[in-house]
């Protein structure tokens, strides 16, 4: 747990919106909570309220304002323990499928272009859920090799792998719990 | 020997052959589309992206991203020639009409290559807008159609002098292109805009037509009158009716999909997902999903990948 928290507060690197690098990435992790699909939903899908089970994450303020269409949209701030902020719009949000989408807009991952979504599925056995995290994202560093320390693939898949090792058994923790 | 050889080419005549190619296991998996079974799996550059495929030449052309090369495969043995390193950062491919050469469109150095399709020597290169993606070019090989995504505009490019005669302004991070069979069309996917821009190839005009989530890639129905354009970040495929100028249907496929190509000879469209490891298969005709087939590690197949069966 301190590592993942070291390990994102090491990355203080702003994200841009201009080119990416040209191979994106992935991390998918899965676990299965013994808790019904429908409250462990409710969980997933609580946009302003990743404290409530993300280790890492200290506190999330949650705002509604305009995007660059001027289309109204859910952003959240969430502050984390090991310093600094991460910046994140709700891009989906899908009662029938049991699936959260949302992405990165900055802070202080070293990822760019990062999509995910948190997908919640019945099984495998009854009154058992599947949460499945997937997040698509590129590496901070756009141009050909050498690529600079910390912003190769390596480190942005890291990052990642640690926020959802983490974030996952302590999802299963509070949803388990009475 | 050469019975052999008509025997081994023969046999592999019956379907056509769709090239994934496999960013996270740099592999190409080979779909003949008559079984829809994967017939062979072959080893590539690191991290392969784009695809071109020849019949003429019988030779399919993979860009490896990060490998920094273009890998040759042998379509008739489905075996790897060779691999040829270039600097930059190789996404869209795509051969001239003849098949004589090959355009290497360079994401990072903003640049296309022009390459002997057989001997792989760079014979030139284009400069023109920044990050170049899809490229596509016309049936009589005069104009290359490049997307060059952070310019948010098309290139024209005159390829007997290699200058740009036109720019197009389209929607925001054109990716994938393609043409309708006579080359009255370009079809030109807005990644950020989630839209289609339709351009008239004569007066250049454009039109928008709304798709899905982050769409990548499109190809037009092998009757010409619908496109399939993959959305990464809604796991679908938006079919778009031209007569109506409108999305008509959207049909779920794997995780992020990504490359889409019509095979010519059934009329059914192969998608290749991303993040689910397979390709989808779509009927043309019912616009429904037939089957899935398991590929490797990160499909994507940029470009148009489909080898059509060869005359018996």
């Amino acid at each position: 747990m301190k590592k993942v928290i070291a390990l994102i507060a090491m990355a203080i690197l702003p994200l841009t919106a201009a080119a990416h690098g040209p191979s994106p990435q992935k991390v998918e992790k899965e676990i299965v909570i013994k808790a019904d699909p429908a409250k462990v939903w409710a969980l997933v899908k609580d946009f302003g309220n990743l404290q409530k089970w993300h280790p890492a994450v200290a506190s999330t303020k949650l705002e509604t304002k305009k995007d660059e269409n001027g289309d109204m949209q859910t952003y959240r701030t969430l502050t984390l323990k090991g310093g600094g902020t991460i910046y994140e719009k709700l891009r989906g949000s899908d009662d029938k499928d049991m699936q959260l989408k949302y992405e990165i807009v900055s802070g202080v991952l070293p990822v760019a272009d990062y999509n995910a979504k948190m997908t919640v599925k019945a099984g495998p056995g009854a009154g058992e859920s599947t949460v499945v995290w997937m997040a698509r994202f590129y590496r901070v560093y756009k141009l050909n090799p050498p690529i600079p320390a910390g912003q190769d693939d390596e480190s942005a898949i890291n990052a990642v792998t640690g926020v959802f090792e983490a974030g996952l058994p302590a999802l299963k923790a509070l949803a388990e719990s009475k | 020997m050469i019975a052999l050889i008509i025997s081994g080419y023969t046999s592999l005549c019956l379907g056509g052959s769709a090239y994934i190619t496999n960013q996270g296991d740099n592999t190409v998996s080979v779909i003949d589309t008559n079984t829809n079974q994967v017939i062979s799996t072959i080893k590539v550059g690191l991290k392969p992206v784009g695809v071109a495929v020849s019949a003429i030449n019988h030779r399919a052309y993979i860009s490896n991203v990060d490998g920094q090369s273009i890998s040759v495969i042998d379509t008739v043995k489905n075996k790897l020639i060779n691999t040829y390193v270039i600097k930059g950062s190789p996404v869209g491919l795509t051969l001239s009409p003849d098949n004589k050469t090959l355009y290497v469109a360079d994401w990072t150095d903003d640049r296309i290559y022009v390459m002997d399709a057989i001997s792989m020597k760079i014979q030139n290169e284009i400069k023109n807008g920044k990050a170049p993606a899809g490229i596509v070019i016309s049936s009589d090989g005069k104009k290359l159609y490049i997307a060059n995504r952070d310019s948010n505009d098309i290139a024209v490019i005159d390829t007997d002098n290699r200058q740009t005669s036109s720019r197009i302004a389209v929607g925001k991070h054109p990716f994938g292109l393609a043409l309708n069979k006579n080359g009255t069309e370009l079809y030109v996917v807005n990644v950020i805009s989630n839209s289609i821009s339709v351009i008239n190839t004569t007066s250049l005009k454009s039109e928008i037509i709304h798709v899905g989530e982050h769409p990548y890639c499109v190809t037009p129905s092998k009757d010409g009158l619908f496109l399939f354009v993959t959305n990464t970040q809604d796991d679908s495929v938006s079919v778009i009716s031209l007569a109506q100028k409108q999305s008509i249907a959207t049909i779920k496929v794997g995780e992020v999909p990504e490359g889409i190509s019509t095979d010519e000879l059934t009329g059914n469209i192969y998608v290749a997902n991303w993040a689910s490891n397979q390709v989808s298969v779509i009927d043309g005709q019912t616009q429904k999903l037939i089957t899935q087939i398991k590929t490797g590690d990160k499909s994507r197949s940029f470009g148009q990948f489909i080898l059509p069966s060869s005359p018996k």
